[in-house]
């Protein structure tokens, strides 16, 4: 009888021992002003967005059990950069796919997750979500890393990875700054689109190092709302003048930079010789993957190009 | 008389005090085109990314004991989705229908008059700036997209069956095409995305919130146009004939209108642009079916809801869990078919 009281005992602090660790929960504010009750430590989230979602939760130590993902002409199935930022894909580690575009919402509740994030610009509705598991919508169009990474960590509770990613960052940028007097330098990051020229604010992981850094921009570049982008024809192309321009190409897509200059030269014939800075090869190509995530891994990356872009350039000068 | 209309395959059916003129071969397509959405409507509740027993799918959709993930899939997820194809399907069917009729125009779709451009608008200004507002809103903004669009062409046309009120609708609804444009070329790849999979036309949002609401307006709108089927067919003689055989044209052409252009803009709130249903379903209903306008009306609502239902469900199926959407399938598959059975049938076009 004792040892059956015991042995009682001992399954009732085990229960309550592991209870928390699963029961837990607390009230999460998300984008669209709802509050919800998630768990403490989630141990099963899926995610709605792989680029801005799914590679930050990654970065965090965080493995998702499953995601939105992209479909290569093949037929093959990759979250947006991850092998190139993360060395995480859905061949490399177990994330289930749920869909491109259009999500599977029984793929998510075949994931039986235990927390769902998505993105208001996802058009699965929230309430459909909702009732798989807690649901938040987080913004990743807006604020940059700082925004989105310091949401999901306080989510996971990596709040001490994300200062360790922070902190490797800031050392980045404070040696950039210390380097050049990046406030005297101009810049300028731009790209091809269907004969068009689409100029950013600032384009993500690109943009947002060449903010931080201090550089300045061209007029034209200032008018335009933060987080904003503008289309302009060629004949701008005198507005866009700086002494570093940047432009991207669909390395998803496995083009490379003579992909984007023939694009380019769509745009208009001779943009080149008539484009001062890329004309003495201050146009530098950078593939797209890269430059428009949001992940530290990316910033770390384009950190170190603008380094070496901003080095060669002041060379050059002397 | 009596040889005339059982020359046109009419036959009476008598009860007591009650008799019936039908046309058998219509009923019997009618008949195999219910079986077949019937049969259409069970596989599609069976199949999905989360395997589930057939048992079990029983279970749930009688309210059996069954984990709570497999109750919410099969009456939260598959359940709404089917009812909505078919509903849907079969309001743009009759819509389309009616509005052949009305324009005499077998060209004519419920885009004509750029309702569906309008009600899509609405619905995207929706999705992308009010993101927190629930899938329940897309209805009635909409439908008042499409409806002010409607009204627009009607006052600007100042006619409702005419050239001038096609030619008007046309115009509109390439204006409303070219806005949508400018947001496509112009807005952030990620509204850009989500704006195409809806605007191609998708179930994927489909919840019970949407149905009663589109319920009712399918009903009211259906209603209207079979109440006015006998005068559409007269209709279909001419003004003047029509006039002297006392057809109220004002009336009809008004019932012929607003009942396709709210069912549209009802449709299209719902499932995004899947215009192309209206402007086929009234032709297969034709091939098939033929006749007067009443049988073209319940043959077009069949096809439509058939046509819509399975569109959506081999876009869910065919890749899963890669979704394509319903419009996309319907273009793909329902063009080929559309051209083949007017091949068939193209010595009586």
């Amino acid at each position: 009888m004792i040892a059956l009281l015991r042995l009682a005992a001992l399954a009732l602090a085990f229960a309550v021992h592991l209870a928390p660790a699963h029961a837990q929960t607390r009230l999460f504010t998300d984008d669209l002003g709802r509050t919800v009750e998630v768990p403490a430590r989630p141990q099963r989230i899926v995610s709605l967005h792989d680029l801005d979602i799914t590679l930050p939760l990654i970065e965090l130590g965080v493995l998702p059990v499953a995601s939105h993902g992209r479909v290569r002409s093949d037929g093959t199935r990759f979250l947006r950069a991850g092998k190139l930022l993360t060395g995480v894909d859905f061949d490399t580690a177990p994330i289930a796919f749920i869909g491109a575009n259009a999500i599977d919402i029984e793929a998510v509740a075949a994931a039986k997750p235990d927390l769902i994030i998505t993105s208001p610009t996802r058009d699965t509705p929230v309430s459909q979500l909702e009732r798989i598991a807690p649901t938040v919508s987080i913004e990743h169009l807006k604020g940059g890393p700082d925004a989105i990474y310091g949401k999901l960590a306080a989510l996971t509770g990596t709040e001490g990875r994300l200062a360790t990613l922070k902190a490797r960052y800031a050392a980045q940028i404070a040696q950039l700054r210390g380097l050049v007097d990046t406030a005297g330098i101009t810049v300028v990051s731009f790209q091809a689109n269907q004969g068009k020229i689409t100029v950013f604010h600032t384009d993500r992981a690109l943009g947002r190092v060449l903010r931080d850094a201090g550089f300045r921009f061209p007029k034209i570049v200032e008018g335009i709302p933060e987080g904003g982008r503008m289309d302009v024809s060629a004949e701008r192309l005198p507005d866009l003048e700086a002494d570093l321009a940047f432009g991207t190409f669909r390395s998803d897509l496995g083009h490379g930079p003579a992909a984007e200059m023939a694009d380019m030269e769509k745009v208009m014939p001779g943009w080149c010789r008539l484009m001062k800075a890329c004309r003495e090869g201050r146009y530098v190509l950078l593939p797209r993957d890269e430059t428009i995530s949001n992940t530290f891994a990316a910033l770390n990356l384009v950190a170190a190009v603008v380094e070496a872009e901003v080095i060669r350039l002041r060379l050059a000068r002397r | 008389m009596r040889t005339v209309a059982r020359a046109a395959g009419y036959r009476r059916f008598s009860a007591g005090p009650v008799s019936l003129r039908l046309r058998p071969r219509a009923a019997g397509v009618a008949a195999a085109l219910v079986a077949l959405i019937c049969a259409g409507a069970a596989f599609a509740l069976a199949s999905g990314s989360l395997p589930i027993p057939l048992r079990a799918v029983m279970a749930a959709l009688l309210g059996g004991d069954v984990p709570p993930e497999v109750a919410h899939v099969i009456t939260g997820v598959r359940l709404p989705r089917v009812v909505l194809a078919l509903i849907a399907g079969a309001m743009l069917g009759l819509s389309g229908a009616a509005l052949q009729a009305l324009t005499r125009n077998g060209l004519a779709d419920p885009g004509l008059v750029g309702v569906k451009e309008g009600a899509s608008l609405a619905v995207l200004v929706l999705i992308l700036a009010f993101p927190a507002l629930g899938a329940a809103w897309r209805l009635p903004v909409g439908m008042a997209g499409g409806l002010a669009v409607a009204l627009a062409v009607v006052l600007i046309a100042r006619d409702l069956s005419g050239v001038r009120f096609v030619l008007v609708g046309i115009g509109v609804s390439w204006l409303l095409a070219s806005a949508l444009l400018v947001f496509i070329t112009t807005a952030d790849i990620n509204d850009v995305e989500t704006a195409l999979v809806w605007l191609a036309g998708s179930l994927h949002a489909a919840e019970w919130t949407l149905i009663p609401a589109l319920a009712v307006w399918g009903a009211l709108g259906a209603g209207a146009l079979f109440a006015t089927a006998r005068a559409a067919d007269v209709a279909l003689l001419g003004d003047a004939a029509a006039t002297g055989l006392g057809v109220r044209l004002q009336r009809t052409g008004l019932f012929g209108l607003a009942a396709p252009v709210l069912m549209t803009a009802a449709a299209v709130s719902c499932v995004g642009s899947l215009g192309f249903v209206g402007l086929i379903a009234p032709h297969m209903a034709r091939l098939v079916v033929g006749g007067g306008q009443a049988a073209v009306l319940a043959a077009s609502g069949l096809l439509g809801a058939a046509l819509v239902l399975v569109a959506d469900t081999a876009g869910r199926l065919l890749f899963a869990p890669l979704q394509i959407p319903a419009g996309i399938v319907m273009t793909l598959a329902g063009v080929p078919l559309f051209l083949f059975l007017l091949w068939r049938r193209r010595d009586q076009i």
